[in-house]
């Protein structure tokens, strides 16, 4: 089991599930390194389709409800946003046996790069690797 | 992408199928009136919690503390093949079967959770027909039940999860008419069974948590004209308008998502009103009236003729759908409530008025310093979160109990209810915006079972209402989640836990007298009837929503991982 999944398991998944903790101001969470990887417009507009599809009835089109993903410092880490998507802790549904690794590397993505986030791609190579 | 099977299975069959699914007239359908209603003949069971004040409890005998140890499967009937409910097969929560199984001389109905309805021979199992609602395909319920139907005349009565509520032809399961309560892209959607009352249906909508403004709502039962709606938060100008600052009333909540009661002396149906919206109360200040309250209709006109709160300003998710159980007790007209936020209120209703007369805990809760002489409670301050300021209560959301309905026998004066208790819960406000039709919460959901909870979490309570006293308690290491039946042979029915039994309790003692293996959890109510002068209890299995969804928190503190069979199947039991 990666080790990702193995932290998010044994945190307390009530509080990761709508839990507001964890907010900061956008800007001052950017990864400077991945925000010099180019993301395409194309993953964009792609990522951005599955997540108006998937994401947000309870994150709402802007990243604001639920628990808000628009300035949430925990998106730095591409793995731990793709692990919860899999996982689907405390009320959020699980997404691993639904959406692709492309897919999921797509939404990742979209919201590390949206709502004035700047965090870079993620690969679904990368996603394979947490399944 | 793949896609998991919906319950267990899915077949092509139900997904292209014409409706009704299945033909099967019924001859000599006996006809719902005003009068049977109000006064059930003792074989049958027509409203989800039989008679108008509540009770769900069957005045049959021949099942009794003496032989129940000989109950058996009389028949069982698998409510499958489902639908999938939604293109979007990430559903938040299993499926869950919900309905009671409404038995009208000998014919039977039961409701799924992809909104079949199942008209069934009570005595054999038999299929008469099935119908079923197409739900719109990109919806994605986020409490995937149905609680039931309402019967008047030669009709049924169901409400949706896209919020319409729709007639059916009791012979045949042909639809009659549909009608739209309110749009389901805005967060509406319907989970509970209609309630009926001389020719005019009503129905109430859920999403309390996508910020919609509840309201239960009167329909012509001929013709699905809509005759009345009234809204849980009033408008501005409108009594009760103060609680609500600036806008607030626009997405304050309020949802009706369980069946009410009929006061039939006074004339009035009590709908248990839910939580305010968003989740935090310092984004609303103010009573928030009529949210967690419950108010008194008049079934003709829609007029709030009566209102009770039991908290106000909620800031703890503690939904008060369910109703008061109504009962008369050496000539006193009471309204008994256990409320989700662990306290009983028990209420004079004398004249139509909810009248508060006393109350006390019947779980651990922490937030109430005390009520008042009007039943008002006064807070700790440290136990009521807000914007930026966190808090731990007790119970957490879920409350002392949730939308599980309680029974209770008019010959005893005893209540029974299901009980969670020994978890705690926490929140911290920030601030949200409003969308339609999505999350309007404001705060995170969080839940720990504390100490306590590794001797038992989940209970059935027996009470005495003459004086609120607790008779008796049986413990179960897991949550119980089940509605109970009590019947005049001197039992006490409930499933609810998470090890798929069926149990019968003795009233008097709690001993447990017989139990059955299920082939799944049990969170519908259970009921009891007779044909051919034999009396029978029925149940369906089904576990999800809430109870699965608690279940995974629970797992969460504790470090476990509880499977639970999910089942799908109306049992029928009998001697």
């Amino acid at each position: 089991m990666p080790t990702i999944f193995k932290a998010l398991l044994a945190a307390p998944l009530t509080a990761i599930a709508f839990g507001l903790g964890a907010l900061s101001d956008a800007s001052a969470g950017a990864d400077t390194d991945a925000a010099e990887t180019p993301v395409s417009s194309s993953v964009m507009e792609q990522g951005e389709a599955l997540y108006l599809k998937n994401c947000r009835l309870c994150h709402g089109s802007k990243g604001t409800s639920g628990k808000p993903l628009a300035g949430n410092e925990m998106l730095e880490d591409a793995d731990y946003v793709a692990s919860v998507i899999l996982v689907g802790p405390g009320y959020m549904a699980s997404f691993a046996e639904h959406l692709s690794d492309d897919e999921i590397a797509m939404i990742v993505t979209y919201v590390r790069n949206s709502w004035g986030h700047a965090h870079g791609p993620m690969a679904a190579s990368d996603v394979a690797e947490l399944r | 992408m793949t896609r998991r099977p919906w319950l267990l299975a899915t077949s092509l069959a139900a997904l292209t199928v014409a409706l009704p699914l299945q033909a099967g007239e019924i001859a000599d359908y006996a006809p719902i009136t005003a009068e049977r209603l109000e006064a059930p003949e003792d074989g049958n069971w027509l409203l989800t919690r039989r008679t108008y004040d509540g009770h769900g409890h069957s005045p049959l005998t021949e099942i009794s503390t003496d032989n129940v140890s000989g109950l058996k499967v009389a028949w069982s009937l698998p409510t499958g093949p489902y639908a999938e409910l939604s293109d979007f097969a990430a559903l938040p929560a299993r499926p869950a079967h919900q309905s009671p199984a409404l038995v009208n001389d000998g014919v039977m109905f039961v409701t799924t959770p992809d909104q079949q309805i199942i008209a069934v021979d009570a005595a054999t199992g038999e299929e008469h027909w099935r119908f079923r609602h197409e739900l719109p395909s990109d919806i994605i319920p986020v409490h995937p039940t149905n609680r039931g139907v309402a019967l008047w005349e030669d009709k049924l009565f169901m409400a949706t999860l896209d919020a319409k509520l729709i007639a059916v032809s009791a012979a045949t399961g042909e639809k009659l008419w549909e009608a739209t309560m309110e749009e389901w892209q805005n967060g509406y959607y319907s989970t509970l069974a209609p309630l009926v009352v001389d020719g005019i249906v009503m129905a109430g909508v859920s999403g309390g948590e996508f910020g919609i403004r509840g309201f239960v709502q009167g329909f012509d039962a001929n013709s699905g004209e809509s005759l009345w709606k009234t809204y849980t938060i009033p408008a501005p100008g409108e009594p009760g308008s103060e609680t609500w600052p600036g806008d607030t009333w626009k997405t304050g909540g309020g949802p009706i998502w369980i069946t009410g009661n009929y006061d039939v002396k006074n004339g009035l149906a009590m709908w248990g009103v839910g939580n305010a919206a968003p989740w935090i109360g310092d984004m609303r200040p103010g009573d928030n009236l009529y949210t967690t309250s419950t108010i008194g209709v008049d079934p003709k006109t829609g007029e709030i003729k009566t209102h009770f709160q039991y908290h106000w300003n909620d800031s703890w998710d503690w939904d008060e759908v369910v109703p008061p159980t109504l009962m008369t007790l050496d000539g006193q007209d009471l309204a008994v409530r256990f409320a989700r936020n662990g306290w009983i209120y028990k209420m004079d209703r004398a004249g139509g008025e909810l009248k508060f007369i006393e109350g006390k805990p019947y779980v651990y809760q922490n937030v109430f310093t005390g009520l008042d002489e009007n039943g008002r409670p006064s807070y700790d301050p440290e136990r009521v979160a807000g914007t930026g300021k966190r808090a731990d209560f007790c119970p957490s959301a879920w409350g002392g109990r949730d939308w599980p309905a309680d029974a209770y026998n008019p010959n005893t004066g005893m209540l029974y209810i299901s009980v969670n208790e020994n978890h705690c819960g926490s929140a911290e406000g920030a601030p949200v915006e409003y969308e339609p039709g999505v999350l309007f919460l404001g705060s995170g959901l969080e839940m720990a079972p504390t100490e306590a909870a590794a001797d038992h979490i989940g209970a059935l309570q027996a009470w005495d209402i003459r004086t609120l006293e607790k008779k008796w308690q049986v413990n179960f290491k897991m949550p119980n989640w089940g509605p109970v039946l009590s019947t005049e042979g001197g039992l006490v029915f409930v499933g609810g836990t998470g090890d798929a039994m069926f149990r019968a309790f003795d009233a008097a003692s709690g001993e447990v007298l017989w139990e059955h293996q299920m082939d799944g959890g049990i969170v519908a109510p259970p009921t009891s009837f007779e044909v051919d002068g034999k009396q029978y209890v029925a149940v369906t299995t089904g576990w999800g929503v809430d109870g699965d969804r608690f279940q995974g928190f629970i797992d969460a503190g504790m470090g476990t991982e509880t499977k639970i069979p999910q089942g799908g199947t109306i049992w029928v039991f009998a001697l």
